[in-house]
């Protein structure tokens, strides 16, 4: 189980890493006439299901961290308590967001949400996933030593 | 009284489970009509919404006034999660019945679509962790 957590938490690191250097650097490189959404489509293609990955394993390493947290027999708020807690509800919240997202720019036929909402939320995804991953991710990887 | 938090805790998980699965699915099977922009699945949440919305609110504050009235001064977790939850649903039940309202009445079109779309989403990511906390909280009813 250590060996699993820390892949995870690798995978989870460099996620982060991906999506935060690609969303600053982006605007420098793409020519948004180049495609219809007005984004690099072609990487964030591949990015997007990546961040879908990292959100589940997020949600579910998240989970098992949270309840180990509660489960400890105190009252007091510890570091590890309001961490886990925070990344847990943290993914929840972005892993909405995202999937709405996502599964909005993947169906033509739902078109309800206009393009400054969709850029709103997607900025909103994109500087808080790698947060949560790249914390969740050192912890992970650490196997617990940055508590 | 416990039967009755229990019951409470079990409606508000539903409505949480509900509204965030729906809200993720909803763009993968509904095509948007200027008539229907949303699924019409929303006129029958939204008014649960509310309803789970006032519980949490009136729940989420005995659960507040409890945790602030115990003795000492430290942060513990019933304080900190307490006040995170009655504080929370007030923010988000005050965005909640401003867009209900300005969706019910096409009088008021003083808000732009992409700031309803905004606001939307942020409602329906958030009032599921409420709801759901206040829920799971309500539910251990012994431990409450």
């Amino acid at each position: 189980m250590d060996i699993l957590k820390k892949i995870v938490g690798i995978i989870l690191l460099i996620v982060a890493v991906v999506v935060a250097v690609h969303t600053v650097v982006e605007p420098l490189y793409f020519d948004s006439s180049q495609s219809s959404s007005g984004y690099s489509e072609g990487v964030w293609d591949i990015i997007n299901p990546l961040s879908a990955i990292t959100v589940i394993l997020g949600l579910i390493f998240g989970y098992m961290r949270k309840r180990d947290a509660d489960a400890a027999d105190e009252a007091t708020v510890t570091r590890e308590f309001l961490t886990a807690n925070t990344i847990f509800f943290g993914f929840l919240f972005i892993g909405i967001v995202f999937f709405w997202n996502w599964f909005n720019l993947l169906s033509p036929a739902f078109n309800a949400v206009g393009p400054d909402a969709v850029s709103l939320a997607w900025i909103i995804i994109d500087a808080g996933l790698p947060l949560l991953a790249g914390s969740l991710g050192i912890h992970l990887a650490l196997g617990g030593a940055d508590e | 009284m416990d039967m009755l938090k229990k019951i409470i805790g079990i409606l508000l998980i539903i409505t949480a489970a509900a509204v965030a699965i729906h809200t993720v699915i909803e763009p993968l099977y509904h095509t948007t009509s200027d008539a229907q922009p949303y699924a019409p699945l929303w006129d029958i949440l939204d008014p649960i919404m509310a309803i789970a919305i006032v519980l949490t609110i009136v729940f989420g504050f005995i659960r507040k006034r409890s945790a602030c009235n115990a003795a000492g001064t430290s942060v513990t977790r019933e304080f900190l999660s307490s006040n995170v939850v009655f504080y929370g649903i007030v923010f988000i039940g005050i965005m909640f019945f401003w867009n209900w309202f300005n969706l019910l009445r096409p009088a008021f079109n003083a808000v732009g679509a992409d700031t309803v779309s905004l606001a939307w989403i942020i409602i329906d990511a958030t009032l599921p962790l409420l709801l759901g906390a206040m829920g799971m909280h309500l539910f251990k009813a012994e431990d409450a």
